[in-house]
């Protein structure tokens, strides 16, 4: 059994989650999400990544993930905004797109 | 001398006094609301990670994002926004309307003319010097939100190696923030024997990176002659004391309501909040409203703006009207509860309260009672001293006081 805390929302339900012979068993949770986290967290845990980066003028602008990435993923994302410059986005324009950063 | 007027002025363009202005104006009044900044939304525009809006917009947002769905609502309802103009001064006239005292590089000395207030001025944050720690002065030491704006708004990094003092959420999200930026995190260490943030930033800050959080342990000293060299520990259980090599200090220790202007105008502060005393339409003088961090300090920006909004629709009706129903019933709170706010409320009437408990425990309950009679209940579960506690309750009409208690159930 193991004991994670649910992150989807500011009530942070601490959960136990039994996960054996592929079947997962959840109790703590105070709504279906946490549910559903607690399953993500078990077979293949995922965070939102949030950053800036550097714009044409060296002004730095706030981005994020459209959607969880796969822990293992993040290091390999941060490091290739790191080393990108953005030229073509001057603040203030636009939001950045979701999906932007993929090209 | 320019020379401008409404009904409402709001200061501070934060989560609070953003949501503020946009009640005032959607009651009606002629509502600006002014900051310091160039840009809307206060600390948010550093905040850059998620975890924002799920109460208020029942969306997770960033900060920016947050700042930027609230400045909309404020100018779709009607509020003007000036911003990069500092508010020196407000003063009461004889005729019980306000004149503040705005300067500006842009715009030099501006006379801003109202009928009611509303003080969104947030916090700032406790320092080093706050809590008395010795040692050398050296350079490297930050609070954790000032090494957060280097960050997250210029770009720069503060160190190599940081030791973060206190488990605030701030410093939380600044030990993920440092190690997503391949600064390394020594430890967070909290001088309480219970963490100070919310439990998932606990768990994704922390855990995610194995950063170790040391519980009952202080920082004694800073060390290092030009720069930090090493931050030494002490175990307040046992004595020990031990060092941590680091170049980095950022202490994350609390918040202190900035209310220099509503002390200027002799408003009564509330000792355990550290903002004005309020009744329940969040007035601490006759005209004079306050809302957000600066009125008492809050876990959530949601439930900020969700407080602010009262203050800005009271401001509206005031504005208008003259005057506000009378709070004459008296808040207290047990031992268990730091504070209730607001500290007056109307009988009669419904009302909404804050609570900042001092206990941890699983399961509790509130109980509001006037005299030995007991009006309305409320289980709590998983109380602890970093999250607020809310309560809305029917006040009775005829009664003079209320009492807040908080019993854990065993």
């Amino acid at each position: 059994m193991k004991k994670i805390i649910c992150i989807t929302c500011p009530t942070g339900c601490e959960m136990d989650v039994e996960y054996a012979d592929g079947k997962i068993t959840v109790s703590g949770n105070r709504c279906p999400r946490g549910a559903s986290y607690a399953e993500s967290e078990m077979k293949d845990p995922r965070r939102t990544v949030t950053a800036v980066i550097r714009s044409g003028s060296g002004k730095f602008q706030p981005v994020r993930t459209d959607r969880p990435l796969p822990r293992n993923l993040i290091n390999g994302l941060l490091n290739s905004i790191l080393k990108k410059s953005f030229p073509e986005f001057e603040p203030p324009g636009p939001p950045v797109h979701c999906g932007w950063l993929r090209s | 001398m320019k020379n401008i007027s409404c009904d409402v002025a709001v200061i501070g363009a934060g989560g609070a006094g953003l949501s503020a202005a946009a009640a005032a104006a959607a009651a009606g009044a002629k509502t600006i609301v002014i900051d310091r900044e160039e840009s809307c939304g206060g600390v948010l525009c550093q905040c850059i990670h998620n975890g924002f809006g799920l109460r208020y917009f029942n969306e997770e947002l960033t900060g920016p994002e947050y700042a930027l769905r609230m400045e909309k609502c404020a100018r779709e309802a009607g509020a003007d926004i000036m911003l990069g103009e500092t508010v020196s001064k407000v003063i009461r006239r004889s005729d019980n309307t306000f004149e503040a005292t705005l300067f500006s590089g842009a715009n030099g000395v501006t006379r801003l003319n109202a009928r009611s207030f509303v003080f969104a001025t947030g916090c700032r944050e406790r320092t080093r010097a706050n809590i008395a720690v010795p040692g050398d002065r050296s350079a490297g030491v930050y609070t954790a939100g000032s090494a957060q704006k280097l960050m997250n708004l210029s770009g720069m990094l503060p160190g190599k190696r940081a030791v973060i003092v206190g488990s605030g959420d701030i410093g939380l999200i600044m030990a993920r923030r440092c190690r997503w930026s391949g600064i390394d995190v020594a430890a967070v260490v909290e001088i309480l024997p219970e963490p100070s943030g919310l439990p998932r930033n606990i768990a994704q800050c922390l855990r995610d990176f194995d950063i170790p959080l040391l519980l009952s342990h202080r920082c004694a000293r800073i060390i290092g002659r030009d720069r930090v060299e090493a931050v030494e520990i002490e175990n307040m259980k046992t004595g020990e004391r031990f060092n941590f090599q680091c170049d980095t200090v950022l202490f994350s220790v609390g918040l202190i309501p900035e209310n220099e202007l509503l002390k200027s105008m002799g408003i009564v502060m509330n000792t355990a909040t550290g903002g004005p005393c309020v009744d329940a339409s969040l007035q601490c003088a006759a005209g004079v409203f306050a809302a957000g961090n600066s009125l008492h300090v809050h876990d959530l920006v949601d439930f900020a703006s969700l407080e602010a909004r009262r203050a800005g629709k009271c401001a509206a009706e005031y504005a208008s009207s003259g005057t506000l129903p009378v709070a004459s019933v008296e808040v207290s709170c047990s031992k268990t509860l730091k504070y209730a706010v607001p500290n007056r409320c109307i009988p009669g009437t419904s009302g909404e309260f804050f609570f900042r408990p001092t206990v941890s425990c699983a399961r509790a309950v509130l109980r509001a009672m006037t005299g030995n009679r007991e009006i309305a209940r409320k289980l709590c579960i998983s109380v602890r001293p970093a999250e607020m506690l809310t309560m809305k309750l029917e006040i009775p009409a005829g009664i003079n006081n209320v009492g807040f208690e908080l019993e854990e159930c065993k």
